[in-house]
């Protein structure tokens, strides 16, 4: 009898640890992501400053976008690596995420050209490939706060 | 998901989506269509439908036309021609016949140029121009210098061409001309297309010839000018369009790390595409005029017709959109206009009658 119980509570500690494995990997890949597109869009800075200044939508925010963007990736990076702050990150990087999404739909619809403005490996996809790779990333960190929510004890008051 | 994540996402998302839609109402895309301040003349010219087929692909593209039929090329098939009758009743795909070339890059690049009894080859980064008789359709190698790059060229006669070249060194395009007779000669017409502060994007145009006239007409691309040439570009004449827009509205960024340069803003282009035929120049325009309404006008293509002879504007029409597909290109063959809307082919007449 023991050991049955014994043998379903290492299950749940397994299911634990599965959660916790998925939660490090969802942090790493998000905090890999924004390093990556920061590190590209700054490395050549000017030719990323004349990509968004290409694209009708955002033209006129050249400049205020040229730095917010690259400085808002690497803040969230480094938001995500203190595991206090990392709810925080969590919510950024789906606002963000969320944000760069819907950039690509109402280009989409409403621009007769398409510019292309990201970054690395991300410029070599075709516009559905990048919608889809946004929404998906947009979704990560939105199952990175549900199992963090899942972990924490709700705490019951007397 | 707790109650209170999901209200953090609801709030962040929503402000996202204000933010996104603020910017798309105050962005250009948001602004109706720039109107220039000219008026153009519809009542000379109503397009009829004459015949369409289905391509089934869309990598077609105009190279030439006679009296009774027009020929295409085919970027993914560049060997082969393509013959329409004018009402694109029939048509018969031909193999060419090519002689052998080395030390070939990028054998796809090569584009078809038909100018009957006559049809050419040509590679402007190799480069390499082939030549042969439409009554066999077989090209051959004729004599060029390697380091004679072209990205546009015209072929007037046999061994005589006209060619668009980017000079290294100058930064900018020049207009020469090769002819390859017993001895090779590539002569540069310095100063004939003239970039305006920089040499790149400003002087972007495309070249023309009309055989009736013996011309040259190279059309720029965001200014309202075109220039006029006998077949030794010399400059006999230079016309404006209807617009007023002088010098190019473009902005030029010069990016350091792949020392190469692109525009860094969205252009005002003035005159989209563009054909000649029968001493006529017939431009796609970009603008819209004073008059014309704007949701017919995104909907289609408006053609001015200058003539060559004395630079004058002649009349306008419009063309609606096909089976809601972008124009990509056309051409005219006297009172015969053909345009290929992704992957179909259209022909209009394009009668003058007083309507």
């Amino acid at each position: 009898m023991k050991s049955i119980t014994s043998f379903f509570a290492y299950r749940q500690i397994d299911a634990k640890e599965k959660e916790k494995g998925i939660q490090n990997t969802i942090i790493f890949l998000l905090q890999f992501l924004f390093l990556y597109a920061s590190f590209v869009k700054l490395t050549d800075y000017e030719l990323f400053k004349a990509q968004i200044g290409k694209s009708s939508l955002i033209t006129q925010y050249t400049n205020i976008i040229a730095w917010a963007v690259p400085f808002s990736e690497i803040a969230i990076a480094a938001i995500l690596l203190s595991p206090k702050m990392r709810r925080i990150g969590l919510f950024a990087s789906a606002t963000m995420m969320f944000a760069f999404t819907l950039y690509i739909i109402i280009i989409l619809i409403f621009s007769p050209t398409v510019p292309c403005s990201c970054g690395g490996i991300l410029s070599s996809m075709g516009w559905t490939e990048h919608l889809l790779f946004n929404i998906a990333f947009t979704i990560i960190p939105l199952v990175g706060i549900y199992l963090s929510d899942k972990s924490t004890p709700i705490q019951y008051t007397d | 998901m707790k109650r209170k994540s999901v209200f953090i996402i609801a709030i962040c998302f929503s402000l996202t989506g204000v933010l996104m839609a603020f910017i798309y109402v105050t962005s250009p895309l948001n602004e109706p269509l720039f109107r220039a301040d000219f008026t153009r003349n519809f009542r000379k010219i109503n397009p009829i439908k004459i015949g369409e087929t289905d391509l089934k692909v869309n990598s077609f593209y105009f190279a030439g036309s006679d009296s009774n039929q027009v020929y295409l090329g085919n970027y993914s098939s560049p060997y082969s021609v393509t013959i329409y009758d004018k009402q694109l009743k029939a048509n018969k795909r031909i193999a060419l016949t090519v002689e052998p070339i080395d030390t070939l890059l990028n054998p796809g690049y090569f584009k078809l140029h038909v100018t009957p009894p006559f049809f050419y080859l040509t590679h402007g980064s190799v480069p390499v121009i082939l030549q042969g008789k439409t009554c066999d359709w077989r090209a051959g190698k004729i004599k060029t210098n390697t380091t004679e790059y072209f990205d546009q060229i015209i072929a007037i006669k046999p061994n005589s061409f006209i060619l668009r070249s980017y000079m290294e060194k100058d930064s900018t395009y020049v207009l020469a001309k090769k002819t390859s007779f017993d001895s090779s000669s590539f002569l540069i017409a310095k100063n004939l297309i003239q970039g305006q502060k920089e040499g790149l994007f400003s002087l972007d145009g495309h070249l023309h010839y009309d055989k009736y006239l013996n011309r040259i007409v190279y059309l720029y691309v965001y200014r309202n000018q075109y220039i006029i040439t006998d077949t030794s570009l010399n400059l006999i004449n230079k016309g404006t369009t209807i617009d007023s827009f002088k010098t190019a509205h473009i902005n030029v960024a010069h990016i350091k790390s792949t020392n190469s340069y692109m525009l860094s803003k969205p252009p005002i282009q003035v005159n989209r595409r563009s054909a000649i035929s029968n001493k006529c120049l017939y431009i796609e325009s970009n603008l819209l005029s004073k008059e014309e309404d704007e949701v017919k006008f995104k909907n289609g293509s408006t053609f001015d017709v200058y003539s060559l002879e004395n630079t004058n504007y002649l009349y306008s029409f419009y063309i609606p959109k096909y089976k809601d597909l972008v124009l990509t290109t056309f051409t005219v063959d006297g009172n015969n206009l053909f345009a290929i809307y992704y992957d179909h082919l259209v022909a209009y007449k394009i009668n003058e009658d007083n309507i």
